[in-house]
C-alpha cells in the first residue's frame, strides 16, 4: 500500500511541502525585522517596568508592526485549501474515473485502502499543520510579546487570526478540513462539486465555532465604581486578556452598553445640579467581560476537541459510505 | 459439477429499476463462461455482485462459498476483474500497474506478466492513457490474470476492439489459463467470437437469466426447422419452441428438441451460437416470459 498512496500522492506531499516552505520563508523575514525592532529598543526589560520610556517604545513598536496580523490573515483558508485540492478529490476522483472499479477489486478491501489512504493524508496534515503552526509562533513571537504586555492588544493569542493558527487549533481545523472534504467526495461523487461542498462545509463550521469560541469559558467579569461621573477608569484586567464586552452596570445590577442608556433613567433633566445627584444616586460602575490570557490552552483544547469530534463523525460517516453505499 | 459461482433468487434494484431479478445460478468451475445479452440487460450488474462491487438488493451470491460484498477478504483474493472500458489510472505507466498490483495482492505472477507485455510489445514505461485501445486492453487483462484468481470476471472485453486485436485477446487469455483450473467469466454482446472460445453460456435479457448451460449440450438440443405451417401445430406441441417467424404457408422457427424431429415434411438445421441466442433474446423481446410465435 505504501508504495500507491506515495506514488497517488507524491504531488499533493510536494505541494504541502512547497506551501510550508514559502510560508516559512516569509514568516522568517518577518522574524528577522521583529526581532531586530524589538531588540533596538530594548523591549525586553519592558514586561516588568512601566516606567514611561518603556510605554513610549511599546507604543512606538506596536504602531510599527501591529498590522503585521494582517498579513498572517490569508494562512486562515490553508486548511479549507487541504480539504479542497487532498480531502475532495480522494474519493471523488476514483469514483468519477471509474478506477474504483479497478483498484477496489485488488487483493486489499475497499475499507483497508480507505483506511489506509486517510491515515497517510492525516499524517502528513498534521506534520504539515504542528510545523506552520510552530513556525508562526516562533516568527511573531517578539510582536506576541509585546502585545501580551498591552491592555487592549490588537493581535491578541485568543482571537482570530492568531489562535487560529498557532497552538492545536490549526492541527485540528486542518484535519477536519481533510475529512470532511473526504466526506464531501464519498457523498458527492465528482471532484467538482465535492471541492464545493467542502468549502461550503468548512466555512459553516469553522466561522460559528470561531463566534462560539468566547463561550467554551464563562468569561470573567471586572467592575470599576465611577467616581465624579467620570467614566475613565476602567477596570484593572490582566495584560493581554481578550475583553468580550464592556459596559456600565448600576447599584440595581442593571446592565447598560452605553452610558447614555443608564443616563436616560435620570431624564427629563431639571438641573446640571441634579442630574449629577442622579447619576451618583445610581452608583453606576464599568464593567469588563473578559478571557483572561492564561486560559489559551483551555479554549484551544475546547476548540481543537471540537475539530477533532467532527472530523471522527466525519470520516467515520465517509468509511461507511464507503464500505455499505457505494454499491 | 462443482459450482464455483453460486447465486439463490440474486436480485438487484436501482432506484425503482430492477437490473437483474430472480437470478438462480451455479456455473461451474473451470473453462470459459459467456454471459451475453443487449446492452443494459443487466450483464455487467451480474458481474458487479460477483466480485463484489455491488451489494444484493435480494438473495444471496457466492463465490466459493463466501459473499463477495459481505466478506471482500475472503473473497477478493480468489476473483479477478476488467471492468467495462477498462479503467486504469491513465497517469501511471504499465510498469507502475504491475508494482500497484504486487503490492496490493499476496498472489501475483509478474514474470509472466511481465514476458506477455514483452511479446505483445507494450511499452512497459509509457503512461496508460498513451497507449492504444488495444494496448490498454492487454494491459488491464494481464492485470486481471495476474492475480491468479479462480474466477476472471472481464465485462466486455471484446467491445472496442478491432477484429485483430480481439482475436490477440482471446488469444492471450486461453493460453494463460490453459493449464489451470480458472474460470473465466465473461460478458459480450458480440458472438460470432465466442463459439470457439467458450464452453458454457447464459443469456441475460430484461434483468432476467434466459438460458444457462454447457454450450456444446445446448446447440446439440437445439435445431432450426423450416417446414409447411399446416405441420407447426403438431410440431409445437411436441418441442419447446424458443423464437418461431411464419409466412402465410411456411413456418420457421427455432426449437429446443426432446428427442428427434420424425416427421419429413420439416427441415431440419442445426443451429449457430449466433442463431440460438438471436432466438432467445428475440423471445424476450416479443413478449417478455412465455415462448410465443410472432404471427400464426
Amino acid at each position: 500500500m505504501r508504495w500507491l498512496l506515495w506514488r497517488q500522492h507524491r504531488f499533493e506531499m510536494m505541494c504541502i511541502a512547497l506551501t510550508l516552505v514559502l510560508c516559512a520563508a516569509f514568516l522568517s523575514l518577518e522574524h528577522l525585522t521583529l526581532a531586530s525592532a524589538f531588540a533596538d529598543r530594548s523591549l525586553g526589560q519592558c514586561a516588568s517596568s512601566s516606567s514611561p520610556s518603556c510605554q513610549t517604545s511599546l507604543n512606538a513598536f506596536v504602531n510599527q508592526f501591529g498590522s503585521m496580523n494582517l498579513s498572517i490573515y490569508w494562512m486562515l483558508i490553508l486548511p479549507a485549501v487541504l480539504g479542497i485540492f487532498i480531502g475532495a478529490p480522494l474519493v471523488a476522483r476514483e469514483l468519477e474515473s471509474g478506477t474504483f472499479r479497478f483498484v477496489w477489486v485488488q487483493g486489499v478491501t475497499r475499507t483497508r485502502w480507505f483506511v489506509a489512504k486517510v491515515a497517510a493524508l492525516a499524517v502528513a496534515t498534521v506534520v504539515a499543520a504542528a510545523a506552520l503552526s510552530v513556525i508562526i509562533s516562533w516568527a511573531l513571537a517578539p510582536l506576541i510579546r509585546v502585545e501580551g504586555i498591552l491592555l487592549m492588544p490588537s493581535l491578541n493569542s485568543l482571537t482570530t487570526p492568531l489562535f487560529d493558527l498557532t497552538g492545536v487549533v490549526l492541527i485540528a481545523s486542518s484535519v477536519f478540513a481533510l475529512s470532511i472534504g473526504v466526506l464531501a467526495g464519498t457523498l458527492a461523487r465528482t471532484s467538482v462539486l465535492a471541492m464545493l461542498l467542502t468549502l461550503v462545509a468548512f466555512a459553516a463550521v469553522a466561522v460559528p465555532l470561531d463566534m462560539y469560541r468566547p463561550h467554551f469559558l464563562q468569561p470573567e467579569t471586572a467592575t470599576a465604581a465611577i467616581q465624579g461621573g467620570s467614566n475613565s477608569n476602567l477596570p484593572a484586567v490582566p495584560p493581554g486578556s481578550w475583553v468580550l464586552k464592556m459596559g456600565f452596570v448600576d447599584a440595581q445590577g442593571r446592565w447598560y452598553d452605553l452610558l447614555s442608556e443608564a443616563a436616560g433613567a435620570c431624564l427629563p433633566i431639571d438641573s446640571s445640579a441634579a442630574f449629577d445627584r442622579c447619576i451618583s444616586n445610581l452608583g453606576l460602575s464599568t464593567y469588563v467581560e473578559y478571557q483572561p490570557p492564561d486560559r489559551f490552552w483551555h479554549l484551544q483544547v475546547a476548540q481543537a476537541a471540537t475539530y477533532g469530534g467532527l472530523s471522527l463523525v466525519a470520516l467515520m460517516a465517509a468509511w461507511w459510505i464507503v464500505r455499505r453505499r457505494i454499491a | 459439477m462443482t459450482a464455483i459461482v453460486e447465486t439463490k433468487a440474486l436480485a438487484k434494484r436501482y432506484g425503482n429499476n430492477w437490473a437483474l431479478r430472480n437470478c438462480t445460478l451455479q456455473l461451474p468451475q473451470g473453462g470459459v463462461i459467456a454471459l451475453v445479452g443487449p446492452n443494459g440487460a443487466g450483464k455487467t450488474t451480474l458481474l458487479q455482485l460477483v466480485v463484489g462491487l455491488l451489494r444484493p438488493t435480494e438473495g444471496t451470491i457466492t463465490v466459493n462459498h463466501r459473499r463477495p460484498f459481505d466478506e471482500p477478504a475472503a473473497v477478493l483474493p480468489h476473483v479477478a476483474f476488467v471492468a467495462q472500458d477498462r479503467p486504469l489510472y491513465g497517469g501511471l505507466t504499465a510498469d507502475e500497474h504491475l508494482t500497484l498490483g504486487r503490492q496490493l495482492n499476496k498472489k501475483w505472477a509478474d514474470d509472466a506478466v511481465r514476458n506477455r507485455f514483452g511479446r505483445l510489445r507494450i511499452p512497459l514505461d509509457r503512461k496508460v492513457r498513451h497507449l492504444s485501445g488495444g494496448q490498454q486492453a492487454q494491459v488491464a487483462l494481464g492485470l486481471g490474470l495476474a492475480k491468479q484468481a479462480d474466477v476472471v470476471v472481464l465485462d466486455e472485453p471484446l467491445a472496442s476492439l478491432d477484429p485483430l486485436a480481439r482475436q490477440e485477446f482471446l488469444q492471450t487469455l486461453m493460453e494463460a489459463i490453459s493449464e489451470t483450473g480458472t474460470t473465466v467469466l465473461l460478458s459480450s454482446h458480440i458472438v460470432a467470437e465466442l463459439e470457439r472460445t467458450c464452453d458454457y453460456l447464459l443469456i441475460i435479457a430484461d434483468a432476467r437469466i434466459q438460458l444457462a448451460g454447457d454450450i456444446e449440450n445446448t446447440l446439440a438440443t437445439h435445431r432450426r426447422v423450416i417446414g409447411p405451417l399446416e405441420s407447426w401445430p403438431a410440431l409445437s406441441s411436441l418441442h419447446d419452441v424458443i423464437f418461431a417467424s411464419h409466412t402465410p404457408r411456411q413456418a420457421t422457427a427455432v426449437v429446443r428438441v426432446n428427442g428427434q424431429i420424425f416427421d419429413p415434411v420439416w427441415e431440419v438445421h442445426p443451429v449457430t451460437l449466433e442463431e440460438l441466442v438471436l432466438a432467445y433474446l428475440s423471445r424476450t423481446q416479443s413478449e417478455s416470459g412465455e415462448p410465443k410465435e410472432a404471427m400464426t
